[in-house]
């Protein structure tokens, strides 16, 4: 499959996002607020349309048949699936991460000098199960 | 127990055990090197990959995410936690893609 370049049209394009973020800045705008708190209105509600954007997209690709997807991987490897040969050292590094990127995390607001909340634990737990969830997924087993 | 104390508990449980993964990672390698280990082989199937990348890119950002189910605002040192988890994992793809 060859995917035509299409020929940029760069100036329409500038002319385009100039005027989207002029029309952004012209709604927001109001005379007794600060500004500062203006911009950092528009930067959340934007935040939070990323996020919804993100989200239906992922929903997209999930939802999609992943027909597609297959053929692509079959012309890149010429095979559905493609063996590789582990090394003993991948998972030494591998567990390394598992277990000391939690500790850095964890130990971030002590270095920064503020106390360590029950965020901080969440957050070192998503990254903990997320890198054992990879260690099933590449080695069919955890230690 | 406050969340100071299940911190430092986390911290040593978590190199505890990192230290003990190692050494057998080390025991393994060794094994490996004298023939009485054989190596292990996996598919790369591009669902392998495509989790991959989804965890890649939602694990920061739900960590990003989180002070604001926990109704806090996140600070800088959120952004940087986000920042080590995203840099680990993409590690983690060059190590194995």
């Amino acid at each position: 499959m060859v995917i035509k370049k299409r020929k940029s049209n760069n100036d329409l394009n500038d002319l385009l996002a100039v005027s989207f973020f002029a029309l952004i800045a012209l709604l927001a705008y109001d005379k007794d607020k600060n500004p500062a708190e203006i911009i950092g209105s528009i930067v959340s509600a934007s935040f939070i349309i990323l996020i919804i954007i993100s989200l239906v997209v992922v929903a997209l690709l999930f939802l999609r048949s992943d027909k597609n997807l297959r053929y692509r991987g079959e012309e890149k490897t010429k095979a559905e699936t493609q063996f590789v040969d582990l090394e003993w050292g991948q998972a030494l590094k591998h567990d390394l991460l598992t277990y000391f990127i939690p500790v850095l995390i964890l130990s971030l607001p002590i270095l920064a000098g503020q106390v360590p909340d029950f965020i901080d634990f969440f957050q070192a737990l998503t990254v903990f199960l997320s890198l054992v969830y990879l260690k099933m997924l590449y080695w069919q087993r955890i230690f | 127990m406050g969340p100071i104390k299940i911190t430092f508990l986390t911290i040593l449980v978590l190199m505890v055990a990192g230290t003990a993964v190692w050494l057998k990672n080390k025991i393994r390698i060794i094994q490996y090197q004298t023939g009485q280990l054989s190596a292990s082989a996996t598919d790369l199937h591009w669902r392998k990959s495509l989790k991959h990348t989804l965890i890649m890119y939602l694990g920061p950002a739900l960590i990003l995410f989180m002070p604001f189910i926990l109704a806090q605002k996140p600070n800088l040192i959120d952004v940087g936690q986000a920042a080590i988890a995203y840099l680990a994992l993409n590690y983690l793809k060059n190590i194995y893609q």
